[in-house]
């Protein structure tokens, strides 16, 4: 544990100055995080750079991977650090014994075997390695979403593979640091709800491609599950409108799209995070016919809205996460 | 019992919380009707602390890069010429060189470094297994495994890229 918390000390100021980078880069995609915060003066400042949008994504993820790897290697140099001083121990052990059986030497691969399983028991005990916080997860992955919806990104297929892989990357090392018990000590490690809903966010892409199209789907629902299965981070008001949102991009109106949605916002509502957003995602994909049962149910929920009501028409229990589930209280984005 | 206890415990807290309430909106009305004699002192000296806020000379150098953070802050974002060159400078840097812990680390290195060269030149024409032997050790039990670790072998041996035997600890003590 000491040992972790001082790796996690060494590489603080590093952290620092990537996530000021990576901010850096974010502000200058229009309707990213860092655009969305920043003030006139700001976006000024930041405006000076001519790079297209896919451009800045790749120059993140190249300071992204130079963080994992540099956390990669001081998990590793550690391991061997560890290793050479048990086997400097060991050999001491061996040599007090050696004169009393010199021939009961241990065979020379049963050895390396025997150091091999250390350096890896090593490696995966160590918990996730130091460097990468979930922040620089969730700027890349919000500028991936950001860029893929626009109609000008120019690879929207290799960006929403690698939002997928990002993402799991950003999981992995919650899951390494729980499985080591250092998750209370490094809570950079843990996803946040941008983690998922960015994700979700970049598979509402609107496009004519059938590969992009299932990819998108696949990425929508892969993050959809994870989110709802995960321990700490919990659905939220963004994750219902995006994933409806998502529904309404790909899937062709019919019964089989309403049942689907019909199940989300009834997710919602056990989630109590109805709130504008999501009606108004419910209301744009209900807009279609789904058949006699879905039109007759939604039609029948739609009445109770109210715009300026006090929870719009709807019972206020419906939306008592709503605020308190965001990943920003002040902004509804994610 | 304990559900009727935590009742009343929350019942004789917010009985609490009413009285402390009124106690400061007695007190709030009294400094009010105090100050309210004394406004137009009050008004000059915000008025002065007003102009000296502004002729205080404005911070024109350029900051370190932020360590320092609050919750409750906005994070600072790099503006858009220093980018590249900054983001550059990181990918561009030896692996396992960029967790550092303080200048007194790099001092050390440096001293390390000629330790070692001096070593080098004295117990190499010898013996080159002594050599090995005392640089690692020295190395590894006085200086941080990071700085052992990613160090340019090179420069400690040149000959270490040609030499595929297991590590010299191992044969040296096999070896006794």
């Amino acid at each position: 544990m000491e040992e972790y918390e001082q790796a996690l000390n060494e590489c603080h100021a590093l952290q620092q100055k990537v996530e000021y980078l990576l901010r850096g880069y974010s502000a200058l995609l229009p309707g990213s995080m860092v655009d969305i915060a920043s003030d006139s003066e700001e976006k000024t400042s930041t405006s000076g750079n001519s790079d297209g949008a896919d451009e800045i994504i790749g120059k993140m993820m190249k300071l992204l991977d130079r963080m994992e790897q540099e956390g990669k290697t001081y998990v590793e140099l550690r391991s061997k650090f560890r290793s050479q001083l048990a086997r400097v121990s060991d050999n001491a052990n061996s040599n007090a014994n050696a004169d009393s059986n010199e021939d009961a030497g241990v065979p020379i691969d049963e050895n390396t075997s025997i150091n091999a399983w250390k350096m890896n028991s090593l490696i995966a005990n160590f918990g996730a390695p130091p460097g990468p916080t979930s922040t620089m997860y969730d700027l890349i992955l919000d500028a991936i979403a950001v860029t893929v919806t626009t109609p000008s990104s120019k690879t929207p297929l290799s960006l929403l593979q690698s939002s997928r892989e990002l993402h799991a990357k950003a999981a992995e090392r919650y899951e390494l640091d729980a499985k080591a018990g250092t998750e209370g000590l490094n809570p950079s490690s843990c996803p946040t709800p941008a983690t998922f809903n960015a994700v979700i966010r970049a598979a509402t892409i609107g496009t004519e491609d059938e590969e992009i199209r299932d990819t998108a789907i696949e990425n929508g629902f892969y993050a959809f599950n994870t989110i709802y299965h995960h321990s700490v981070v919990h659905r939220n008001s963004s994750t219902y409108k995006y994933i409806l949102d998502m529904i309404g991009a790909h899937f062709p109106p019919g019964e089989m799209r309403g049942n689907i949605v019909a199940g989300i916002w009834e997710k919602a509502v056990q989630d109590k995070v109805v709130d504008l957003t999501v009606f108004e995602a419910m209301r744009k994909v209900g807009s279609a016919q789904h058949g006699e049962l879905f039109d007759g149910w939604w039609k029948s929920v739609q009445g109770q809205f109210e715009k300026d009501g006090n929870g719009h028409g709807f019972p206020i229990v419906w939306g008592k996460n709503k605020k308190l589930r965001r990943f920003d209280k002040r902004f509804d984005t994610y | 019992m304990l559900a009727n206890n935590i009742r009343r415990a929350s019942a004789i807290l917010s009985r609490q919380r009413k009285t402390l309430n009124l106690a400061k909106r007695c007190l709030s009305s009294k400094t009010s009707a105090s100050s309210s004699s004394s406004t137009p002192d009050a008004k000059v000296s915000k008025d002065n602390s007003s102009n000296n806020a502004n002729a205080a000379p404005k911070y024109t150098a350029p900051r370190g890069l932020p360590t320092r953070h609050s919750r409750h802050h906005k994070p600072t974002v790099a503006p858009a010429d220093v980018l590249d060159a900054s983001s550059q400078k990181i990918i561009a840097s030896m692996p396992g060189t960029l967790f550092c812990k303080s200048c007194r680390h790099d001092f050390l290195c440096q001293i390390l470094f000629h330790l070692i060269d001096d070593i080098r030149r004295v117990f190499l024409p010898l013996d080159e297994h002594s050599f090995d032997f005392i640089q690692s050790h020295l190395v590894l039990f006085f200086v941080s495994p990071t700085v052992y670790l990613t160090t340019p072998r090179t420069f400690i041996n040149p000959k270490w890229k040609n030499t595929n035997k297991p590590s010299t600890n191992v044969m040296l003590f096999n070896k006794k």
